[in-house]
Order: C-alpha cells, then sequence, then structure tokens
C-alpha cells in the first residue's frame, strides 16, 4: 500500500498472470527515445508515405492479407516494410 | 537503410507461365517464393496489462518454389520466369530481396494470380477467313473467296495447294487479303509477314511477287522480288505499325489483313509468273512492365 500510495495520478490497475497489479498511467516519453528507436523514425516515416506510392494491386494484397486481423492494409506494409520476415514464413 | 518495397508488378502470360515484371522504391535484388497452396494463416495476439488482445497474422508459405530476378545485381525493375505454371490455375507469390548483398528485413505483400491462359512467346498466326480482296486469277485448291484456304498450312504443302497470277496476254499484277487468327496478345514487339514462294517462267530474275499487309484501311506492300523456282520463305518484319509508326496494338493486329500480291510478267519471247503456297504472320511478343 506504501509503493501504491507513492503514485501520483491516475492509477492502472490489472491482472498479470493471475496476479494483481497497479502502475501509474503510462505517459508517452516525447521526442526522448531510445537510439534504437530513433534510428527507425526514418525507415518508419518512409514506410508511411510509400503506401500512395503502391499500385491499387499492391494495395490490394495487404488488404487481403489484413482482412479479419485488427490490422489495416497500410499497418501491414508498414510492417512488412520495416521489420518483418516473420511474417511470411517460408516452411520446408 | 535496408529496406525495400514492391510499388508494383505486372503479368505477361504465356501457354508454359507468367513473367512478373515487379518495381521496388530501390535498386535491390529480388527471389519470388511461389507456391501453388494456399498460404496458411495464423493469427496472433498481443498482452496489454494483462488483456490477450488480437494482433495481427503470420502467413505460411509451403511446398514452395524460389525464383531469382533474371538481372545480375541490385535493379529497380526485376524480371521473373515462373514456369511451369499451368493455365486456369492459381499461385500465391510473395518476394524478399537483398540490398548490397546484404538480405532485406522486407517482405512484400502475399500475391494471389490465376494464370488465364496465353499464346506462346513466339506465336505463328495464319489465315482463317476470306479479307477485303480476292482478286489473283488461278489457285490449285478453293476458288475465291476462300483463297486463305490453300496459304493456311502449318506445314508448307508445298505444290497440293497454292494461288498463282496467270493471265492469257500482257502484264498483269493482283493480290489477296485474309483475315489472320489473333488472340490475346498483351504486348506486340514485331510482327513478321512470312510468306512461301516461287516462280515459273523463261526469265527467273524478273521480279514477279511481293508481300501486302492492311492496317488502318491503307495497304502496304515489299518491293517487288523474283522469288526463286523452288518454294522459299520470304520474311518482311515490323517492330512498328507502319501506319502509326508506334509499337503494335491489340486492336491493330486484330484488323489485320495479309496475303501475297503475284504478277505475270510478259515481254516479247518471255514470260514469268508467281505462286504462293503458304502466308501466315509470325508475332514475337514482348513483356509488360510497370511504368
Amino acid at each position: 500500500m506504501s509503493i501504491i500510495r507513492g503514485f501520483r495520478g491516475t492509477l492502472d490497475y490489472y491482472v498479470w498472470k493471475g496476479i494483481a497489479c497497479v502502475r501509474k498511467w503510462p505517459r508517452s516519453p516525447g521526442h526522448k527515445r531510445a537510439p534504437a528507436v530513433e534510428a527507425q523514425w526514418p525507415a518508419f516515416t518512409i514506410a508511411t508515405q510509400l503506401w500512395v506510392k503502391l499500385s491499387p494491386e499492391v494495395q490490394d494484397a495487404y488488404n487481403r492479407m489484413a482482412a479479419g486481423t485488427h490490422l489495416s492494409g497500410r499497418d501491414l506494409s508498414v510492417k512488412c516494410y520495416l521489420t518483418n520476415l516473420s511474417i511470411v514464413r517460408l516452411e520446408s | 537503410m535496408n529496406n525495400f518495397a514492391v510499388l508494383d508488378l505486372a503479368y505477361t502470360h504465356y501457354d508454359a507461365g507468367i513473367y512478373i515484371c515487379v518495381k521496388t522504391d530501390i535498386p535491390c535484388h529480388l527471389t519470388l517464393y511461389h507456391t501453388a497452396s494456399p498460404p496458411r494463416r495464423h493469427k496472433t495476439s498481443r498482452t496489454d496489462r494483462g488483456l490477450t488482445l488480437p494482433w495481427g497474422a503470420y502467413f505460411c508459405f509451403v511446398a514452395w518454389t524460389a525464383a531469382e530476378q533474371e538481372q545480375d545485381g541490385d535493379t529497380l525493375y526485376h524480371l521473373f520466369n515462373v514456369f511451369p505454371w499451368m493455365v486456369l490455375t492459381t499461385k500465391w507469390f510473395t518476394f524478399r530481396g537483398t540490398i548490397g548483398g546484404e538480405l532485406s528485413p522486407s517482405v512484400s505483400a502475399i500475391f494471389e494470380h490465376s494464370h488465364p491462359g496465353g499464346l506462346p512467346m513466339i506465336v505463328d498466326l495464319r489465315p482463317y477467313f476470306p479479307g477485303d480482296l480476292c482478286a489473283i486469277t488461278r489457285e490449285v485448291g478453293d476458288p475465291c473467296p476462300d483463297h486463305w484456304k490453300n496459304v493456311d498450312d502449318i506445314v508448307p504443302d508445298e505444290d497440293d495447294t497454292y494461288v498463282e497470277q496467270y493471265y492469257f496476254t500482257g502484264t498483269s499484277w493482283a493480290y489477296d487479303l485474309y483475315k489472320i487468327e489473333t488472340g490475346r496478345l498483351e504486348k506486340i514487339d514485331t510482327v513478321t509477314l512470312i510468306g512461301r514462294f516461287k516462280s515459273f517462267g523463261t526469265r527467273p530474275t524478273t521480279p514477279v511477287a511481293a508481300l501486302t499487309l492492311k492496317t488502318h484501311d491503307t495497304i502496304y506492300k515489299t518491293a517487288d522480288f523474283a522469288p526463286a523456282s523452288t518454294w522459299g520463305d520470304e520474311p518482311w518484319p515490323h517492330t512498328v505499325n507502319p501506319f502509326s509508326g508506334n509499337a503494335w496494338t491489340q486492336n491493330e493486329f486484330d484488323t489485320l489483313q495479309i496475303g501475297p500480291r503475284l504478277g505475270m510478267v510478259r515481254g516479247v519471247g518471255w514470260g514469268q509468273r508467281g505462286f504462293c503456297t503458304q502466308v501466315f504472320a509470325r508475332v514475337q511478343r514482348g513483356i509488360i512492365c510497370p511504368p
């Protein structure tokens, strides 16, 4: 309780693996981010700008892939551009 | 940065497969992975403050085959020849790549495409119907307006059926025009008319034959030439339509008519005349790439 009393502002109560937890409501860290995160910014900017340059057929392919998930086709295009060989896995 | 994106792609369908031309945002070297098995989708979730939420998905390619781009090194346009790809079957494919020899973390979308059928990349298209003119005077085989049946051979039948120019007196020239088969040609690089001619008479060096074509309601012909006394092929290549000066279009080819022009040339004490046993258009198809 003393720890919880030490928190200020809005608190976030949740259960993680059966354990009741509480923490300060997350705040945006603003523009001061880890170097690894900042290194991704130019690529992320390009990734988000590329969507409008894709042909309708390529956009359709992303939209079909994203159907039934909580991602949009545009989200998926950014993920495919940035990081994820693991989105399409080649199995023998 | 070591990322790429597939911006656009274009297909060229032929009888045994498909050429796929891909444009990327930066130069890279791509490999295409294709499969006839639908990729399996697995949904993923994430745990956010104890709450498990549906998130995205990943896709498993099974029974895939890899095809590396045909060009060397890193390029903006990437050409793949995917074969065999049976007509009316569907394949799924995706691209991975390297940039400067280093594997890129990027992957393309998964594309799905069905082969609608296509002609060979080099295809011979033959007369199948009378055209606007049937004026050559003699034949062995079907008479006008069906002269086309005498020159539509796949394997030339030489003297079995042919058309021939003959008149009792003086010099005369005449030509036939035939409609020719067509199909989905998509992009046409070259149209070569090929006629198989011979001549007969007492002055073999006399020009008694030519090839003609009709496009945009205009008739064009080769210079008159003197065929040998035995059957031989005479090609007439066109990389562009002679009327427009631009690459052939599908519509121009669909309305194209071709045929032989034959002469019976007489002088004092001599005569020479031309024969034609086969005529067709050989089309060299091109590969389509995105703009």
